[in-house]
């Protein structure tokens, strides 16, 4: 049958096609459309920030013009309609998703993704399409603009080392700790967040004595509790996020571990802080460093944490990391269309020379973007401390401005010689 | 005591706790496919399943072991559901039985992160078992009393399973259909009613663990697919069907991962995966398996 | 029954046709993204249709074994570079010769796999296999000397480049190789080997007593769906022109067993046609609504409905579905007395019985091998 079945099974396989074929016709016509695309996840264990990340896009567009009744977004001359797709944290699918909205609904600006990984792998992919503007969504990996950048690729957002800024210098120079031992999941992001934590710290004197690369998919840590010194060190710097962490912090308060916590951007974010466990009594002091900050009194921060909740009543109790990451993106996006009153013309040459200009004061700070089209922004460093009703949060201890991707030690430094790595950059 | 032996001794400790954790998970897959030959595909999404309904039973009452038995109750119920919806329609056909615990598995891993979201969550430990305890011979001279709890747990559950298989009349028809189903039926038993028991009974047993692992650990979303996994790679070690093979096989799964975590923690979990194959290429029907 | 048989052959070269000229006509996101990776992904569930359907094997290895072959032809394509760890890898070979070494390789592997797995059967053998894939997966992850850890490769180059430069080029080379494995898959099992394989899968005790060397006939038929399996993952390396870990992980282990069983786990053209529906639905699940519920965000619940839905009324698959409606609309013109494929009849390897409209599994099969009724 081999032979016998093959002509009852293609005329299925034609069957399907063309159902499918029909049901992807073309879109109506009107006032002149840009299309955006949007990527971010929507399946798998980052479906939430996918989510915050989606709002955050929304909020733009509200932001600077009207939502008609066609689900389109009336700007000043033009309109732009976003077509969402959802991928799920790993490049192949982020990929895939980026092609289908690049090729199949021919958006002209794509915003995302949102994660490290993903982000190389459409960066790759931007240089096959150099007539499309790439705009990032959160992902932080550093060689998305520091090495081998692709010229229509644009990060209105800061990379996970520069979400280090002013930590290591807080740790090593106020804190006191001049040795500190790493426990970090084994991929690119961490890596990124220690080198980015040891560039500072390193330069500043400080020792970092062990690292503990732990395996994604390891959930009991108990073991690599055990390893850690029990002397000689001052504090340790954990970069887990969400179940991991608290895993981890559960185990180590079980194991009647006693040391002082350094934490990466999603260590002691509102997601670990919101579970409830006996775990969270040893965070008290607890320092970390991030773009945004959930208690920062600045006008603009509060008038966008008022405009989120307003606009997105099912929405976090505070626009996160994910949410500012697209938004800022976004924002970037609509300036860089306002200052070429919506012309895509000619290859959107001239938009993505003005996109390249594009400068603004976000939430946070202010936005500008390098020679590699990388944002130079705000940072914060931040300690987790007891509030008067007895709930662990976030207090700003200081902001930097301006923050480069080098973390100011500049592009020849010998930190910066090679990519982050599991051995890279060290000093132990 | 030189530090290296103190380091062993906690690394050995880590991975009988561990395993004690892995056996209970493996118990219910072993006891339903020791029986009824369907590899339930939908194990860890029934440990999900449960951890959450613990959750949630703790998040309004505060006690454990509502919350302990609220996860073995809804998952017993769910499996009552599959077994009588779905299973009991194509038994004996292993394969696509499996099969169909896939797409299960599926709708309800996905079902519970639109209920759940992608939060973590915890189970805070009963009084007994809570903070650490001071023991000699593991480093810093103290260790977790929850997970020397889970020790208990683990046999507590071996024993109730022992007491059932060997001292009730449904344990003699469980046993005896083990080893011929079709006599056991020729008998006059009413098999179908003996594998609803089992297969209800093997799910609350996931059910139970999640709550217990919750309660170790965490539970978020992709915990589902790491339990179905351990308990494969527990059972296939230890041999199917076999309550004691699955004693064996979590305490090589678990003492492996740790003690890789610790000298070799890159490898760490591909490790686990060696000795597994390395058993099979020898004892294809596993340590303590009877030969397929 | 002639008129019956002219009319298949028409409906045959018309389809060939249509394929033939369906990049001469499409756009390229249909060319690439749904013609070609259906065929990518299509090769991979042939070859476990290849082995469950000739060697009673439900292998969850074909991810793996696909993705290692993708990172080999990475390994010997890429230009000499030194990775995270300071060691240098990459051999710049040309991208013909990358796959050669790739596919060769891969089937050693899948001869390895088979090695481990010779003596299990059943469900064994899928939990094996399954942990087998999975301990792939923990090795390409956390090794960056040799897989490139978690980021693996990107910059892979097939014989025409990007893939998008020649999207038509891309798609013919795509189904020529999807034309090749299955003529060659029918060549072998009808040859006196594809008889063995079947003594072998139904009854390995009076084949083990005829002299016949089941365990070596178990890896053989492993190795040479390492060879097809590694094909697809050439492909799909060209395709995406990366590979990372992601391409093995466990949902993209399982996707395949799904694709399968969507088309049919008993119908080589089943496994393409199971790739068609399972990309267009995850390429469109977000423009899908029912009743103003959008499966955007619940893509999974739809595809594990579905997928149950399938198991459970459609055993033998969308094609099987097909075929019974083609047989009750010509039951009347003689239809029934067609020839049997011995694969049709192992779809009974899921245990279900078939549908009296169906294939009846007791004919003798047309080519002269006994059916394993």
């Amino acid at each position: 049958m081999f032979g016998a079945k093959t002509g009852r099974g293609l005329v299925a396989l034609m069957f399907v096609a063309s159902i499918a074929a029909s049901a992807c016709g073309g879109s109506s016509g009107g006032d002149k459309v840009i299309k955006i695309g949007g990527l971010a996840t929507l399946s798998g264990p980052f479906a939430v920030p996918g989510q915050d990340g989606f709002r955050g896009v929304e909020q733009a567009l509200a932001k600077y013009g009207k939502k008609l009744a066609s689900g389109n977004w009336q700007m000043d001359g033009y309109q732009i309609q976003l077509i969402k797709e959802g991928s799920d944290a790993t490049p192949a699918v982020a990929l895939e998703k980026a092609k289908k909205l690049i090729e199949q609904d021919n958006v002209d600006i794509l915003i995302g993704p949102l994660s490290g990984d993903e982000g190389l792998a459409v960066k790759d992919y931007a240089k096959t399409v150099p007539d499309k503007t790439f705009v990032n969504g959160s992902s932080a990996a550093q060689d998305t603009t520091f090495r081998d950048a692709a010229p229509n690729f644009f990060r209105f957002s800061t990379d996970g080392a520069q979400w280090m800024a002013g930590l290591g210098k807080y740790a090593f120079t106020t804190k006191g700790y001049k040795n500190v031992a790493i426990v970090a999941e084994d991929y690119s992001f961490p890596y990124t967040q220690v080198g980015g934590f040891m560039y500072e710290f390193c330069a500043a004197g400080g020792h970092v004595v062990q690292k503990n690369w732990v395996p994604l998919g390891t959930k009991d840590y108990s073991s690599v509790v055990s390893n850690l010194p029990t002397s000689g060190v001052d504090a340790i710097y954990v970069a887990l996020g969400g179940s991991d962490a608290v895993n981890f912090f559960t185990q180590y308060n079980q194991a009647g571990g006693k040391a002082k916590f350094i934490g990466g951007s999603i260590t002691v974010d509102q997601s670990v802080l919101s579970v409830t466990g006996s775990f969270k009594d040893q965070l008290a002091g607890t320092i970390a460093a991030g773009p945004t900050a959930d208690s920062a009194t600045n006008q603009e921060w509060l008038d966008y944490v008022k405009a989120y909740k307003a606009q997105f009543t099912d929405g976090l109790p505070f626009p996160g990391l994910f949410a500012l990451s697209y938004y800022n993106e976004t924002i970037g996006v609509l300036e860089g269309l306002k200052a070429v009153k919506g012309d895509l013309s000619n290859k959107e040459a001239a938009f993505m020379a003005a996109l390249a200009k594009v400068s603004f004061d976000g939430p946070t700070g202010h936005v500008s973007l390098d020679a590699n089209r990388q944002a130079i922004s705000s940072n914060y460093v931040t300690e987790v401390q007891k509030g008067a009703d007895g709930n662990l949060q976030n207090v700003v201890i200081s902001k930097a401005d301006n923050v480069d991707q080098t973390l100011g030690l500049g592009a020849t430094s010998p930190f910066l010689a090679q990519p982050v790595s599991r051995d890279f950059p060290s000093c132990p | 005591m030189p530090k290296a032996l103190v380091d062993f001794l906690t690394v050995l400790l880590n991975g009988v706790t561990l395993a004690a954790l892995y056996f209970v998970v493996a118990s219910g897959f072993t006891l339903i496919f020791g029986l009824m030959r369907t590899t339930n595909m939908a194990h860890g999404s029934l440990y999900m399943l449960g951890a959450y309904a613990g959750v949630s039973a703790y998040t309004a009452t505060g006690n454990w072991l509502i919350a302990l038995v609220a996860g073995f109750a809804v998952v017993v119920v769910v499996g009552v559901v599959i077994h009588l919806g779905l299973l009991s329609r194509m038994a004996g056909q292993d394969l696509r039985q499996a099969l169909v615990t896939i797409g299960l598995s599926i709708i309800i891993a996905d079902l519970l992160l639109a209920k759940y979201g992608g939060l973590t969550f915890q189970i805070e430990p009963p009084s007994v078992a809570t903070g650490s305890v001071a023991i000699p011979f593991v480093v810093n001279g103290t260790y977790s009393a929850y997970r020397l709890f889970m020790i208990a747990v683990a046999a507590a559950v071996y024993g109730g399973l022992w007491l059932v298989l060997n001292r009730t009349r449904i344990g003699w028809y469980i046993r005896a259909g083990i080893d011929d189903r079709d006599m056991l039926s020729a008998l006059g038993v009413n098999v179908s009613r003996v594998f609803l028991f089992v297969f209800a009974l093997g799910a609350g047993l996931a059910g139970l663990s999640g709550v217990i692992g919750t309660t170790a650990l965490s539970i978020s979303p992709g915990e589902d697919g790491r339990y179905l996994l351990s308990s494969l790679v527990v059972v296939i070690v230890g041999g199917m069907g076999s309550l004691g093979g699955a004693v064996i096989g979590a305490l090589i799964i678990g003492l492996s991962e740790q003690i890789g975590l610790f000298y070799a923690p890159t490898y760490s979990i591909f490790i686990t995966f060696v000795i597994m194959a390395a058993v099979l290429a020898v004892r294809p029907q596993g340590l303590l398996g009877r030969p397929a | 029954m002639s008129w019956v048989r002219s009319r298949q052959g028409i409906v045959t070269i018309v389809a060939l046709l249509i394929l033939v000229v369906y990049p001469l006509v499409m756009p390229r996101f249909w060319v690439l993204s749904i013609g070609s990776y259906s065929i990518i992904l299509g090769i991979a569930a042939l070859s476990l249709v290849f082995m469950s359907g000739y060697g009673g094997m439900v292998s969850l290895a074909q991810a793996a074994l696909a993705g290692f072959a993708a990172y080999m032809l990475a390994l010997a394509t890429l230009a000499p570079s030194t990775n995270a760890t300071g060691s240098a890898i990459g051999f710049g070979l040309p991208a013909l010769a990358g796959a050669v070494i790739a596919v060769v390789l891969t089937t050693a592997l899948g001869a390895l796999f088979g090695a481990i797995s010779a003596r299990s059967y059943g469900t064994y053998f899928l939990m094996l296999t399954l942990a087998l894939a999975v301990g792939f997966f923990y090795i390409v992850l956390q090794n960056y000397e040799i897989f490139g850890g978690h980021i693996g490769f990107a910059g892979i180059l097939g014989p025409t480049g990007q893939p998008r430069a020649n999207p038509e080029v891309f798609y013919y080379i795509c189904l020529a190789t999807a034309t090749a494995v299955y003529l060659g898959l029918r060549y072998i099992v009808r040859s006196q080997l594809g008889l063995t394989f079947q003594g072998v899968r139904d009854n390995p005790r009076r084949m083990a007593a005829l002299g016949y060397r089941v365990a070596a006939h178990r890896i053989a038929l492993f190795a040479i769906a390492g060879f097809v399996a590694g094909l697809s993952g050439v492909l799909g390396a060209w395709y995406r022109g990366n590979i990372s870990p992601g391409i093995v992980d466990l949902s993209r282990t399982i996707d395949v067993l799904i694709i399968a069983v969507i088309g049919g786990l008993g119908y080589p053209i089943g496994a393409f046609v199971g790739a068609v529906v399972f990309v267009l639905m995850d390429v469109f699940a977000s423009s899908i609504s029912l009743f103003g519920f959008s499966f955007d965000e619940r893509f999974n619940t739809l595809i594990g409905v579905g997928f149950v839905v399938i198991v459970l009324v459609a055993p033998d698959g969308l094609v099987g579905l097909a075929n019974r409606a083609w047989q009750s609309a010509t039951h009347r013109g003689g239809g029934r007395r067609r020839a049997v494929d011995p694969l049709a009849a192992e779809a009974g390897l899921l245990a279900a019985p078939m549908p009296a409209t169906s294939i009846a599994p007791s004919e003798p099969a047309g080519d002269g091998t006994p059916s394993n009724k």
